[in-house]
Formats: structure tokens, C-alpha cells, sequence
């Protein structure tokens, strides 16, 4: 009995090793997906001068002036500002939108709620980039290009067919009790979808805020075809435009592109506890 | 008697159909004027010669429908995007799986390791151009400071600027922002799981091939279906990560077709654009559908 106590230590130490080995793949991958990232960020503390002579040396110092100069030679705070509206107020489109069809659909008694779900699904299909020059004689017309909301309502029809896809396959698998039971309490639709259903979503709504925000803070599309007044840039565009003004300072340029993807990593790192949760009850139950 | 009527006059009051209606119209409304619409009028532009300028047109029937027919540049670009579709799909479902499979059991290395792995799927288009000529510039690049290495010549590649290269090239960097995605359904398919039936499998004898075979193969259908779909769907619609790296270069060599209708509707030639588009719409639709419904099936056959 005693002499198993050691043995059974030393098997432990040793499935370590053996975890590490088979964990081997996925170390490897990590490797690839952060060497290049790592030597983006250091590029972006360099001189261009240090750079030039040895692209990938090893940081000499870290100097930061590149930051400041990215910052503002690159009209990135206006650009920082317009990005963060139209994300926030995009997000909140979304999840609001989407929870309530998602809604609909899933409690439809009888047909059409099926249809109604597919007519959202079409919208994974279709490439709708392809359909921004129509939608730009549209929106035209109705005084919403070059604006902030123009881009707006463009970002969230574009990311209402995923929303809604995730949030009804989650739904199907809430059962009815607690509504029926809100209902009988004489709560209305609305308050029982606000105060009962939503906050059962929680797991899909990190899901769907952080899916949404990735794809609207990243665009370059939408805004390349909607914005054209500088003082409506958003960070993609200001980045693109950066780089055409200093084309000849790589490590400036860099730092532009970490400041721009920053707070999105940081966001998708605080969220992506829930993320997969929000994945697994909403992708795979539908 | 009386309870149940009066469930039944209760059910009558509950959430009634028009007020569900309610609840979807606004988000129907959105989808349709900035998603169908579009689509719907490039369908009709499709039968007209319009420049995509002022509003002057006329109807052609099917012309741009058989000049796309003989566009060597319009049929490469099909070439290229089904090339892409098909060699990078399966190398993206096998490398998602292989990581699900390997980070599956909970810990904290393993959290770490599943965050850096999905972490590409937060970096924007532009940045990856960046990241791009991070990799593959052939005097700068990772690569090329690899290929100094022993027995790594091989690395030291105009990787952007060979055609076969520059597709190979496109096809790594698509894996390196995706495959973290795909590993993360497959994840999630795997959590649902129940640890029974390995236990089960284990008593019954079966050695980590036999449980993957006998369990986790036939449970990960709907993450497969899925996977498999997304994969397929994204492949046609490639765009950015061929725009940023290679801007369809060498040549034409990796342009893809939403690329290519791009480029003719900037060259005024709109209603031959939509031709392409609606082309490719049905071709999305079609191998989307295909593919549902053989990979359903097996999900039941499974």
C-alpha cells in the first residue's frame, strides 16, 4: 500500500511529459501563429534606420516615439473615435435585432417560422460585399453615405444572419417553463423576452459581441465604399492611408497596426471565456 | 376540465404570431434592404449593359452570360477560387480537428494555447498585409532569415511573386487566421460529448483509435456539418486575404472571383459584373446545399 504512494508520483510525473507531447501539435501552431506578431511589434519599436540594416534583429531599444508619431501623424484619434461608435452602436444593433427575430422564430407556432429562418440563413450565403455599389446608389439616395449611420445600418444587416442563426439554435433549447410561467405572473411579451429570455442568452450574446465587433472594427470594405471624408475615417482606412503618406518608415507603420488591432485582442481576450460556450449552444443545436 | 380550458384560454392570450411578427420585422427589414436587395437588383443587372454609372441601360438577354463563357480572365479567376476552395478546406478541417483533439481536456496551458490559437481571427485584413510582407518578403521575411538555417534553403522564395508560390503562400496565411475558428466548433462539438460513452468504450476494450472511430466521429457530425460548410462557403468568397497579400498577382495568378467582379465593375462594365456575381451566388448556393444535405445525412446514418 505504501510502496504504491511513490509509483503512483512518479507515473504522475511522468504523464506530464506525456502531456506535453501530445499537446506537441498545438505548441508547434502556437509558435507559428505568434512568431509573426511577435516580429511585428518589435519592428514597430525600431528606427527605421536599425530596421533597414537588420530587418529582423532583435529590438536595440524600445522606443516608443514611433507610437506617438503613428498617433499623430496618422490622424488616428478622430479615426479611433468614429471606429469605436460604429462598433458600440453596430453591436447593440445586432444583438438587439437579432435576439428579438431570433425570438420570434424560435416560438413560431406552426410554419413560417422555418421560413423565416432560412430567409436569415440566405444571408450567410450570398457575398454580400459584392452587393455595396447597388447598395451605395441606395443609401444615396436617402442622404446616408459619408455618414456614420449609413455605415451603421450597412454593418448590421451585414451581421444579422449569423447573430440570428446563433441565437435561435440556442432558443430551441431553452424550455418554454419560465416564459409560460412569467406569462401567467401577467408579464407581457416584451418584459418577458427582456427580463426572462435575454438574460438567459448570455453565453450567445458574448458570442455575438465579440464575432460582430471583431468583423466591424476590422472593416475596410463598407468604409472604403461609404466614408470619404477624412474627418469620417475609420482605423482601417486611416492605416491604409497612413501608409501611402510614409511608405518609406515600415516600424511607424507597424506601430499604426498594433495600435489599431490592440483593443479588439483585448476585447476577444476578456470575452473568450463565454465565447465558446456561446458557440457550443448556439452553432451546434440548431 | 376547467384547468385545462383555462391553460387553453391562457395559450390564446400567450405570444401570439403577429406579435412574433413584430418582433422579427425590424431585423427582416434591415437584412432586406442592405443584403437581398442588392442582390435581387444585381440579378436584374445581370440582363443589362449597364456601365454602373448614371442610369442609362438596356437589356442584352444573356450576353454577359456567354461572354463570361469566353473570358479567359473571368474562367481563371473560377480556376483560382476552386483551386483555393479545395486544397485549403481539407488542410483547415484537418488542422482544426487535429488541435481539438489535442486540446479537448480543460486545464490552464490549455486555455493559453487555445486563445493564441484562435487570436488571428481578431486581426484585421490590412494588419495581415502587414504580417505578410512580415513573412514572405523575399529580403526581409521570416522565411527568407530561415532559409539561412541549415537544410532550410529551400525557404529563400520569391513566395509573393510566383504563381504557384503566391497560391501556396495565400492558402498558409488563410490556415494561420482560420484553422483557430474551425478548431474551436470542432471544440465545441466536442464538449458535447458525453464522458460516458468514452468510459463506456474504455470498458468495452477500445484503444484510442477504436473510441475515436466508435465515439468521437460519429458525435462530431453536426460540428463537421458545420465546419465543413463554413469552410466551403468562405473558400468561394475569398477576398481579403488574396487583396492584401498578393492583390491577385503574379499577373492574374491568384485573383479570385469576387475579385475579379470587383475590378470589372470599377471598369464600368456593371452589368457584366453581375453576371459573374449571380454566377457565383449559385454556385455558393448549390455546393452549400449539396453538401448539407450529404453531410446530414450522414449525420444520421452516424
Amino acid at each position: 500500500m505504501s510502496a504504491s504512494i511513490p509509483t503512483r508520483s512518479r507515473r504522475r510525473g511522468s504523464t506530464r511529459i506525456v502531456d506535453i507531447a501530445r499537446l506537441l501539435p498545438a505548441i508547434v501552431w502556437s509558435v507559428v501563429i505568434l512568431v509573426p506578431l511577435v516580429f511585428l511589434v518589435f519592428i514597430s519599436v525600431r528606427t527605421s534606420a536599425a530596421y533597414a540594416s537588420a530587418p529582423l534583429a532583435f529590438p536595440e531599444a524600445f522606443q516608443l516615439s514611433n507610437y506617438i508619431d503613428a498617433w499623430n501623424q496618422g490622424a488616428i484619434p478622430i479615426a479611433f473615435v468614429n471606429t469605436l461608435v460604429i462598433t458600440v452602436a453596430s453591436v447593440i444593433g445586432v444583438v438587439v435585432l437579432a435576439s428579438f427575430a431570433a425570438y420570434g422564430i424560435a416560438r413560431w407556432r406552426g410554419r413560417g417560422g422555418g421560413g423565416f429562418y432560412v430567409y436569415f440563413i440566405l444571408g450567410l450565403i450570398v457575398p454580400f460585399q459584392l452587393g455595396l455599389p447597388l447598395l451605395f446608389k441606395i443609401f444615396a439616395g436617402a442622404g446616408l453615405t459619408d455618414t456614420l449611420p449609413g455605415v451603421i445600418v450597412v454593418q448590421i444587416g451585414a451581421g444579422l444572419p449569423l447573430a440570428v442563426f446563433l441565437y435561435a439554435g440556442f432558443l430551441r433549447s431553452v424550455p418554454l417553463e419560465l416564459e409560460e410561467a412569467a406569462r401567467i405572473d401577467g408579464a407581457g411579451d416584451l418584459r418577458t423576452f427582456v427580463n426572462i429570455v435575454f438574460p438567459l442568452l448570455r453565453p450567445v450574446t458574448a458570442t455575438v459581441v465579440i464575432l460582430t465587433a471583431i468583423t466591424v472594427w476590422n472593416d475596410l470594405i463598407v468604409s472604403l465604399f461609404f466614408l470619404s471624408t477624412p474627418g469620417n475615417q475609420t482605423l482601417p482606412l486611416a492605416t491604409v492611408g497612413f501608409r501611402s503618406i510614409i511608405s518609406n518608415n515600415q516600424p511607424v507603420i507597424f506601430a499604426c497596426a498594433v495600435i489599431t488591432v490592440l483593443p479588439i485582442i483585448i476585447l476577444f481576450i476578456l470575452l473568450q471565456r463565454f465565447f465558446m460556450s456561446g458557440l457550443t449552444q448556439g452553432a451546434l443545436r440548431g | 376540465m376547467a384547468i385545462e380550458s383555462a391553460v387553453h384560454v391562457h395559450r390564446r392570450r400567450g405570444f401570439r404570431n403577429t406579435t412574433k411578427l413584430l418582433f422579427i420585422a425590424p431585423a427582416a427589414i434591415v437584412f432586406a434592404v442592405v443584403v437581398l436587395l442588392p442582390v435581387v437588383e444585381n440579378l436584374f443587372y445581370s440582363f443589362t449593359d449597364w456601365t454602373g454609372f448614371g442610369s442609362e441601360f438596356g437589356f442584352v438577354g444573356v450576353q454577359n452570360f456567354v461572354r463570361l463563357l469566353s473570358d479567359q480572365q473571368t474562367l481563371q479567376a473560377f480556376w483560382n477560387t476552386i483551386v483555393f476552395t479545395v486544397c485549403n478546406a481539407p488542410l483547415q478541417l484537418g488542422l482544426g480537428l487535429v488541435l481539438a483533439l489535442v486540446l479537448k481536456r480543460p486545464g490552464r496551458f490549455v486555455s493559453v494555447l487555445r486563445t493564441i490559437i484562435v487570436l488571428p481571427i481578431a486581426i484585421s485584413g490590412v494588419v495581415l498585409g502587414f504580417l505578410g510582407t512580415v513573412i514572405f518578403d523575399p529580403n526581409s521575411g521570416i522565411l527568407r532569415a530561415m532559409s539561412e538555417l541549415p537544410g532550410l534553403d529551400f525557404l529563400a522564395q520569391n513566395w509573393l511573386g510566383t504563381p504557384t508560390l503566391a497560391m501556396v503562400s495565400v492558402i498558409a496565411m488563410n490556415l494561420w487566421q482560420w484553422s483557430g475558428f474551425t478548431m474551436l466548433i470542432f471544440l465545441a462539438g466536442l464538449s458535447a460529448v458525453p464522458a460516458e460513452l468514452y468510459e463506456a468504450a474504455r470498458l468495452d476494450g477500445a484503444g484510442a483509435w477504436a473510441q475515436f472511430r466508435a465515439v468521437t466521429w460519429p458525435l462530431l457530425a453536426p460540428a463537421a456539418t458545420i465546419n465543413v460548410v463554413l469552410t466551403l462557403i468562405g473558400g468561394f468568397k475569398v477576398f481579403d486575404i488574396i487583396y492584401v497579400l498578393t492583390q491577385g498577382g503574379p499577373g492574374t495568378a491568384t485573383e479570385s472571383i469576387v475579385m475579379r467582379v470587383t475590378s470589372e465593375g470599377g471598369f464600368a462594365r456593371f452589368g457584366y459584373a453581375s453576371a459573374i456575381d449571380f454566377v457565383l451566388t449559385a454556385v455558393i448556393l448549390i455546393v452549400a446545399l449539396v453538401s448539407l444535405a450529404l453531410l446530414r445525412r450522414r449525420e444520421i446514418d452516424a
